[in-house]
């Protein structure tokens, strides 16, 4: 039974302990205080938001947790730093894009992985929300992007729009792949309080599949117009990644998502911030991405 | 030949040898009456074969001299429906006899043509309707809410726009030894099915052949011209395309006037890929809020034993795009006010669509001119 410790006071946490009940092979506390992973009451922390990533990954690492880190995500030289840090404490590392765990992704994966998609071309994803949009929040539609063509972007091109204080409102990020594939991400910020959205869709090359939240809508009818009530998808993504964060460290294995995906997604991210600041595509020449 | 204000409008059809929806649809209205057929006695026996058959479902005149048949049958508007190379030089000599112009799409794979039937339309002082989806149910609905404030002020709009077509043979088909597949022959065989919205000699794309639709969607919605683009195009699904170097799959971002982005994602990618015609879809964010709407509503579903594959399980209704087009050209031509995609606009478009395509070829951000 792996011990899990639950850092940080973000959406997380809740989520965590409403999956506890259905974890196998783990169990659960909420700790606020990372120096109780000095002792051996925890074999692995699952590290949330609102609190310092690097600080308590390393700190975690460093008395042999293995560590499941939720985005957002420094820089992708960050990431490297503590990916290297796991390594040399022979802990596991995985880092939580929680889009690929979604049920509706992942049934997306599942069909373009059997082959009933033929070759990926065209992947599209809105990603709407009334959050306020992180330096980094695209990495994980970036990540899926990657995920789904399994290799890097060789162009870049992003459009970005920020606000009176400097920060994103929206980005644009137009990916080119090699063979001709090709992804366009869009991230807002603009839907009123508490609204999001997401919708995905991937056009291969002998079939295509839509996931889309205008397509899972019920309607509410309470005067006037009726209101769209989406149907959740639950906590389900959320205990698909902690349970192959679970299995992973029981088998002894890498993590579905690993520190390197992380840096890869980090990277395309940084090139895309940097295209939409010098108005051209950043293109891919060796491990770095030019403008 | 102008029209007086609530007069019927005799029309010709200039050419007709794609499916018919142009003329069908101009006939839709009462105030437009077909009353010839006419090309030029040059084209290929294919070309007058498809007028005569056209001619003869209508129950009026083929004539093969154009100008004769604009003298001869007292018309005020020629609707072009010709190969897409042909469109605009159809269109300018209609124009220059005075006639008021319906066009199919593309406008033309050239700017340069495009600059010649602006110039002749505005001379003349006609009217130009380049023929569009803007009157689907779904667009005057989005219109509408745009226009109202609804979402405030646009800044981001997204348009899908599939086709759920097959084109011939897949992608990868073709045998060693085999020819590369003749573009004009192919769209001369695809009429049965109706996918030859690419006839012609010169090929074109997807984002030549329809991205007129999608782009006129963005352009009514948005108001605002497209000042730069980068895109990206490929040939993913069918041998033609990847035989004659045009794209069946494409995507394109688009920075507009007043700091408003956008994007199109359009391509032919196969009848297996949606139970319908394709997932076309429009996406705006604004200051106020979103709307998220699907081309297809209203629609029915129908389901059956025995139901052909083929057959689209969910049906439009309540269309009346091609009334509504017409009426709009009739408003036009009684009040002296443009039409809802006219030459200037058209000619935007055919930019986009051009800069676009050069964009996916080299890779840059290209400027629309």
């Amino acid at each position: 039974m792996i011990r899990l410790a639950v850092l940080g006071n973000g959406t997380e946490v809740d989520e965590c302990l409403a999956i506890a009940p259905r974890l196998r092979g783990a169990s659960f506390a909420v700790t606020a205080d990372i120096e109780e992973l000095n002792n051996d009451a925890f074999d692995a922390v699952v590290i949330g938001d609102g609190v310092s990533h690097e600080d308590n990954c390393r700190f975690a690492a460093a008395r042999g947790k293995h560590v499941l880190l939720s985005i957002p995500l420094g820089t992708s030289a960050e990431v490297s730093a503590l990916t290297q840090e796991c390594e040399a404490h022979d802990v596991r590392f995985m880092v939580g894009f929680a889009s690929r765990f979604l049920p509706s992704v992942r049934t997306i994966k599942q069909s373009l992985d059997s082959g009933q998609l033929g070759a990926p071309g065209l992947l599209r994803i809105h990603r709407w929300q009334s959050a306020a949009i992180r330096a980094t929040d695209a990495s994980t539609d970036i990540d899926l992007a990657i995920w789904i063509f399994q290799t890097l972007p060789t162009q870049v091109y992003a459009v970005a729009r920020r606000g009176t204080d400097d920060a994103f409102e929206y980005i644009q990020i137009h990916l080119g792949f090699p063979d001709g594939g090709m992804g366009l991400i869009d991230v807002s910020n603009a839907l009123p309080s508490a609204n999001d959205y997401f919708s995905l869709s991937l056009i291969g090359s002998v079939g295509a599949a839509y996931a889309d939240d205008h397509h899972n809508q019920q309607l509410l009818f309470r005067g006037e117009s009726p209101v769209a009530l989406k149907t959740s998808e639950g906590h389900a993504a959320r205990l698909a990644e902690v349970q192959e964060f679970v299995d992973a460290i029981h088998e002894q294995r890498e993590p579905g998502v690993t520190g390197a995906d992380a840096r890869a997604a980090m990277t395309v991210c940084e090139a895309a911030r940097q295209s939409s600041e010098c108005g051209l595509p950043a293109r891919l020449t060796g491990d770095r991405y030019e403008c | 030949m102008s029209a007086r204000p609530n007069d019927r409008c005799r029309c010709a059809v200039l050419s007709v040898v794609k499916h018919a929806y142009v003329p069908n649809g101009v006939a839709s209205h009462p105030r437009f009456e077909l009353v010839v057929v006419a090309d030029d006695a040059d084209q290929p026996d294919w070309v007058h074969e498809r007028n005569q058959l056209y001619a003869d479902q209508n129950d009026i005149p083929y004539v093969r001299d154009v100008e004769k048949a604009i003298r001869d049958f007292d018309v005020q508007v020629g609707v072009v429906s010709s190969e897409a190379e042909r469109h605009c030089d159809l269109s300018v000599r209609a124009a220059n006899a005075g006639l008021h112009v319906v066009q199919d799409k593309p406008m033309s794979i050239s700017v340069s043509e495009c600059d010649r039937l602006v110039e002749a339309v505005v001379c003349n002082n006609v009217k130009f309707l380049m023929w569009n989806r803007n009157f689907l149910p779904a667009l005057i609905h989005a219109h509408q809410a745009v226009t109202d404030g609804t979402i405030g002020q646009l800044f981001a709009i997204h348009v899908d726009f599939y086709f759920a077509k097959d084109s011939g043979p897949q992608k990868g088909s073709r045998q060693p030894g085999d020819p590369p597949i003749n573009w004009l022959e192919r769209q001369i065989e695809a009429h049965a099915d109706g996918s030859d919205g690419g006839v012609g000699c010169e090929p074109m794309g997807e984002l030549q052949i329809e991205g007129i639709y999608p782009l006129a969607y963005i352009r009514m919605l948005t108001g605002v011209d497209v000042k730069r683009v980068f895109a990206r195009t490929t040939a993913h699904f069918h041998q033609a395309n990847v035989d004659n170097d045009v794209d069946d799959l494409a995507t394109v971002t688009l920075e507009m006037d007043g700091g408003v982005t956008g994007s199109l994602c359009i391509g032919r990618i196969g009848a297996a890929s949606h139970p319908d015609i394709g997932e076309i879809k429009v996406h705006m964010l604004g200051s106020e809020g979103a709307l998220v709407i699907s081309e297809a509503r209203p629609e029915v579903s129908i389901h059956y034993r025995g139901q052909p594959a083929t057959e689209f399980r969910n049906r439009r209704v309540g269309i009346d795009n091609d009334y509504l087009l017409m009426d709009d050209l009739a408003n036009a031509i009684d009040n002296a006010r443009p039409t809802i995609l006219d030459a200037i606009a058209g000619r935007a478009i055919t930019a986009t669509v051009a800069a676009a395509v050069e964009s996916g070829k080299s890779a840059e951000v290209v400027e629309v001119c």
